[in-house]
C-alpha cells in the first residue's frame, strides 16, 4: 500500500497531539478522528490489518475524504512530518483498491471530462494560465497587465490533474497534467503565471515536465512588476486582513510576496484572527473540498466569519477557491477581492 | 455497560441522547470511536501498537451547553450508563479511557470565551476550549493566562483543572489550581452549580477544589474563570551547568528560599543534560543544565537575574550566559514532538512527584536505585521543572528501548516500574503524581497513599455520584 511509504509519518503522528489545535476540519468538526494523530491511528489500523480494514470500516475512508489537506499541521510540526502526503497516499490505496465512496467517484468522473486547453494572444514570453471558475481574477490580472504594458498570453487548461491526483486517482490526473504540460510547452513561453495557488503548486511541483520554465505565483510575478515601477500604488493606509493560501504558504512558503505586493499599493494589513498559524483557506488544499462536503466547508466559512473582528472588514486572498466561497456562498456577507482586484481598487 | 449497540434497546437510549443534545452530537462511527479509545498514556498505545483490539466507548456525545451536559448525565443515572469525560484525549494516565465503555462525553464543543474582564483581570470561559486557543484569544486581548505547558496544543481548559496541569512559568504564576477563581460544574446526577467567585475567602470549604484534580469522577466542569496577566515587560533567562544535580539544586532551593520570584527553574540530572539538552539544544557537556527565568519591569527584572546569578556563582558552575537560557526557552516544547519525544517501541513514563527541599533529592536517588537495580534494562532520568517555596517536583523519566513484544508481558513490567517507583518515592515524602493525575495508571496506590483519609475521598465520591457512573475505574476508586 502506498501509505507504507509514510511509516515514519504514521509512527510519528499516531500518538502526538501537538498539531491538534489548528486542524482545519477538526475546528468546525470537532471529531478525534479529524485530527492528524486520529487519521494516523486509522491508517496503522489499516497497516497492520490490510486494506480490507476498509472494508471493515467504511468511516475511515470517509474520514479521510474529510481532510481539509491545509498541510497546516505539517507546517507547524517542527519536524514537518508529511501528514498530508500520507492522507493523499491513503487516498490512492482507497481509488486502487476500487473502495471510493460513490460521491468521489462521481466528483471524479466529473473532473475527468475536462476540455481541450486553448491559447489565446499574442505571441510573448509570459503564459498566464487560467483555471476554472476564476473570471474575474482574470479579468483583475488583464487589467493589471494592460497598465503596466506587458503583453501575455492566456492559456485555458480547465483541469491540471491537480483535484484528481487530490482525490487519489494519479493515473487519471497524470493524463491531465501531461496534456497541460504539453500545451503550455507548445505555446513557447518561457514564463508561466498563474493566480490560483492550486494550479501553482501543480505546474511548479507536480511534474517535471516544465523543469526549466519559470512557473510564478501572480503574487511574485505581479511584486516584480511593481518593484519595476510598472503598476501605480493605490490610496494609503487602507485596511485589510489578507488570508493566507494554504498552497502559497503550507505548501510552497510564499507568505511575503503577496504581504509585499499589498503594503506596496497603499494596504495596511491587520491579522486575521487570534494567530498565524490556522488555515483560513476554507478548504483550498482539499482542492474540491466545495463540491465533496459542502457542509463542513460551510462551517469553514461560518467560523472565518466568526473570527472577523468587523463584519465590514475588506479580506484580501490569493486564492480564487477561498474567494468563491467567501464571496458567493450563502452566509453573512463578506467583503472580498482576490490580490488582483485588490492591486486595481 | 451500554447495550448492545445491534440492539433495539440501544437505538432507544441514542433516540434520547439525540433528542438531548442533538443528531450531530451522538456519534457511533468506528473513526471516533478509535480516536476517543487511545490518549497519551503508554498502556493504550502499546495496546494499539500490537494491534491488540481497542476498549472503545459505546457512543461519543458532543454537547454545546452544560445543560446539554446535564441532560446527558440525568440519562446515564437513568440508565446507569458509564460517563468518561474527554477533552483534548491528551493525559498521560488513562483518565480519558473508557474502560467500560458507554458514553464518551466529549467537551470541545463547549469552546466559548465568554468575558475578559479588564478589571479584575479574569478570563471566564467554557472549559472545552483548546488552551492554546484560549492562550491566543487572551493574548488578542493584551493578557496572557501564563499557563504554557507543552501540551498547551493537545490539552482543554477542563483537562488541566481535572488533573491539576501546570505550565513551565509555574514557579510565579502557579498550577492550574492557582489560576481558577471560580467554576461551573454539572453534578453526576445532572444538576448545574456554580462555586463561589473568588478563591479565597471565609465562606466554607473550598469548593472549587474539591473538583479541581477530580478527573471527571465527581462531575463536568463546564465553566471556568481564571486569572489573567499583563504580559510583562521583559523575559530574560540564564543558563549554568553545575558540576552534578547535587549542587545545581543547592542553588536552586537557594534561589527559592531567597524569595527571589523566578517565573522558571529547570534543573536537568547529568543523565538528562547528556541525553535531552544534547538533543534538543547542542550542548554536549557532562554535567547538571539549570535555566531560570525571570520576568516583569526590566529594572526589577535585571535585579533578581543578578542576585540569581550571585546565588548560583556560590556553587562554581560553568555560566552558558543568556543566549543558552534564551535557547531552551525557545525550544522548550521541540522536545515534546518526535522525533525528540520518547516513542514506540520504547517503553517509557513520566514518574513525576514533588517533595520538600529536604526529602526531595532523597526521592529522586530512591526512585532512581530501585528503577535502576530492579530493571537494568531501563535508563533513568530527570528533571526538576516547578518549584515551590518549600520544594520542587521532579520529572523522572524511565525508559526501556526494547520492551516485551507480547503485550501482556509488556504491561506487567511496565506496571511493575510504576508500583516499584512511585513507593519509592512515597516513602521518602514523595506522593504519587505532581501535575499529571491519577487516572487509570495510578488509582491503585492511591490508598497507599492517603492512608485512612482514602475513605474520605471514598465517601464524597459516592455521595455526588451515587451511581457510579462518573469515568469508572479511575482514581482508585473503583466501579
Amino acid at each position: 500500500m502506498h501509505i507504507e511509504s509514510f511509516l515514519d509519518v504514521i509512527n510519528a503522528c499516531r500518538f502526538c497531539f501537538m498539531c491538534r489545535h489548528i486542524d482545519t476540519t477538526a475546528s468546525v468538526s470537532f471529531r478525534e478522528s479529524d485530527i492528524p494523530r486520529g487519521r494516523a491511528l486509522i491508517l496503522d489500523r489499516v497497516r497492520m490489518n490490510g486494506i480490507e480494514e476498509l472494508t471493515r470500516h467504511p468511516d475511515f475512508v470517509t474520514t479521510m475524504y474529510d481532510c481539509a489537506l491545509s498541510a497546516a499541521c505539517r507546517y507547524h510540526c517542527v519536524s514537518h512530518y508529511d501528514e498530508t502526503g500520507l492522507i493523499l497516499a491513503a487516498r490512492r490505496d482507497v481509488v486502487e483498491a476500487g473502495l471510493a465512496p460513490a460521491d468521489v467517484q462521481a466528483l471524479a468522473d466529473t473532473l475527468a471530462t475536462t476540455p481541450e486547453p486553448v491559447l489565446t494572444g499574442e505571441a510573448g514570453d509570459v503564459l498566464y494560465v487560467e483555471s476554472a471558475d476564476q473570471p474575474e481574477v482574470s479579468a483583475a490580472f488583464s487589467q493589471l497587465m494592460a497598465r503596466a504594458g506587458v503583453s501575455y498570453r492566456t492559456l485555458q487548461v480547465g483541469e491540471t490533474g491537480k483535484a484528481l491526483a487530490v482525490l487519489g486517482y494519479r493515473a487519471l490526473a497524470a493524463q491531465q497534467a501531461s496534456k497541460a504540460g504539453d500545451a503550455i510547452l507548445a505555446s513557447g513561453c518561457g514564463t508561466v503565471v498563474t493566480s490560483c495557488p492550486a494550479t501553482f503548486d501543480a505546474l511548479k511541483n507536480d511534474t517535471s515536465e516544465l523543469d526549466g520554465i519559470d512557473v510564478q505565483h501572480s503574487s511574485t510575478y505581479l511584486l516584480g512588476l511593481s518593484k519595476e515601477g510598472k503598476l501605480t500604488a493605490g490610496p494609503a493606509a487602507r485596511q485589510a486582513y489578507y488570508i493566507d493560501s494554504d498552497f502559497l504558504r503550507n505548501y510552497n512558503e510564499i507568505m511575503a510576496e503577496p504581504r509585499e505586493l499589498l503594503t506596496a499599493s497603499g494596504y495596511a494589513l491587520t491579522p486575521f484572527g487570534t494567530n498565524p498559524e490556522e488555515s483560513y483557506g476554507l478548504g483550498e488544499g482539499a482542492v474540491v473540498l466545495d463540491r465533496l462536503r459542502p457542509a463542513l466547508v460551510h462551517g469553514l466559512r461560518q467560523r472565518l466569519v466568526e473570527l472577523m473582528d468587523s463584519p465590514d472588514a475588506l479580506i484580501i486572498t490569493a486564492s480564487p477557491y477561498t474567494r468563491q466561497i467567501l464571496s458567493q456562498w450563502e452566509g453573512d456577507a463578506v467583503r472580498v477581492l482576490s490580490l488582483e482586484e485588490a492591486l486595481l481598487a | 455497560m451500554l447495550p448492545q449497540t445491534n440492539h433495539y434497546h440501544f437505538e432507544m437510549i441514542r433516540s434520547e441522547l439525540s433528542w438531548a443534545v442533538g443528531d450531530e452530537n451522538v456519534r457511533t462511527d468506528d473513526a471516533d470511536k478509535l480516536a476517543h479509545s487511545i490518549d497519551y498514556y503508554w498502556m493504550p498505545e502499546m495496546w494499539h501498537d500490537r494491534n491488540q483490539p481497542p476498549r472503545p466507548p459505546d457512543v461519543v456525545v458532543t454537547p454545546e451547553t452544560a445543560e446539554g451536559v446535564a441532560k446527558v448525565l440525568k440519562i446515564a443515572n437513568t440508565y446507569k450508563i458509564p460517563v468518561t469525560p474527554w477533552g483534548g484525549g491528551s493525559g498521560s494516565q488513562g483518565g480519558a479511557l473508557p474502560l467500560y465503555g458507554g458514553i464518551s462525553l466529549d467537551t470541545k464543543k463547549l469552546n466559548r470565551v465568554i468575558e475578559v474582564d479588564e478589571e479584575s483581570l479574569t478570563i471566564t470561559a467554557e472549559t472545552g476550549c483548546n488552551m492554546q486557543q484560549l492562550e491566543w484569544a487572551t493574548e488578542k486581548a493584551g493578557f496572557s493566562t501564563m499557563h504554557l505547558p507543552a501540551s498547551i496544543a493537545c490539552a482543554t481548559l477542563g483537562g488541566f483543572l481535572a488533573h491539576r496541569g501546570t505550565g513551565v512559568l509555574s514557579t510565579k504564576y502557579g498550577k492550574i489550581e492557582d489560576m481558577v477563581m471560580s467554576l461551573e460544574v454539572v453534578t453526576p446526577e445532572g444538576e448545574i452549580i456554580n462555586t463561589l467567585p473568588v478563591p479565597r475567602h471565609a465562606s466554607g470549604p473550598d469548593l472549587t477544589q474539591v473538583y479541581v484534580g477530580s478527573e471527571g469522577t465527581l462531575g463536568v466542569m463546564t465553566k471556568a474563570t481564571l486569572k489573567i496577566h499583563p504580559i510583562p515587560e521583559c523575559r530574560k533567562f540564564r543558563a549554568f551547568l553545575f558540576k552534578d544535580m547535587h549542587t545545581a539544586m543547592a542553588a536552586g532551593a537557594e534561589i527559592m528560599a531567597s524569595r527571589l520570584r523566578p517565573a522558571v527553574i529547570r534543573l536537568y540530572d547529568t543523565p538528562e543534560t547528556a541525553k535531552v539538552i544534547k538533543k534538543v539544544l547542542g550542548i554536549d557537556r557532562q554535567g547538571s543544565y539549570l535555566v531560570f527565568c525571570f520576568d516583569g519591569y526590566e529594572a526589577m527584572v535585571d535585579l533578581e537575574v543578578e542576585k540569581a546569578c550571585e546565588i548560583c556563582r556560590k556553587q562554581a558552575p560553568e555560566d552558558l550566559g543568556s543566549a543558552a537560557g534564551q535557547s531552551w526557552w525557545d525550544n522548550r516544547y521541540k522536545f515534546f514532538y518526535p522525533p525528540y519525544m520518547f516513542q514506540l517501541p520504547q517503553a517509557f513514563g513520566t514518574l513525576d512527584t514533588v517533595a520538600t527541599f529536604a526529602n526531595i533529592e532523597k526521592v529522586y536517588w530512591a526512585m532512581k536505585n530501585v528503577v535502576e537495580e530492579n530493571f537494568p534494562e531501563a535508563t533513568f532520568i530527570g528533571h526538576f521543572s516547578h518549584w515551590y517555596e518549600w520544594g520542587a517536583m521532579l520529572y523522572a523519566r524511565f525508559i526501556i528501548e526494547q520492551p516485551p513484544q507480547d503485550p501482556r508481558e509488556a504491561a506487567a513490567l511496565y506496571n511493575k516500574v510504576w508500583d516499584m517507583a512511585i513507593r519509592a518515592a512515597i516513602a521518602e515524602g514523595g506522593v504519587i503524581n505532581e501535575h499529571h493525575g491519577v487516572g487509570l495508571k495510578l488509582g491503585r496506590i492511591m490508598p497507599e497513599l492517603y492512608g485512612p483519609a482514602f475513605d474520605v475521598l471514598k465517601r464524597i465520591k459516592k455521595a455526588l455520584d451515587p451511581n457510579g457512573i462518573m469515568n469508572p475505574g479511575k482514581m482508585g476508586f473503583g466501579i
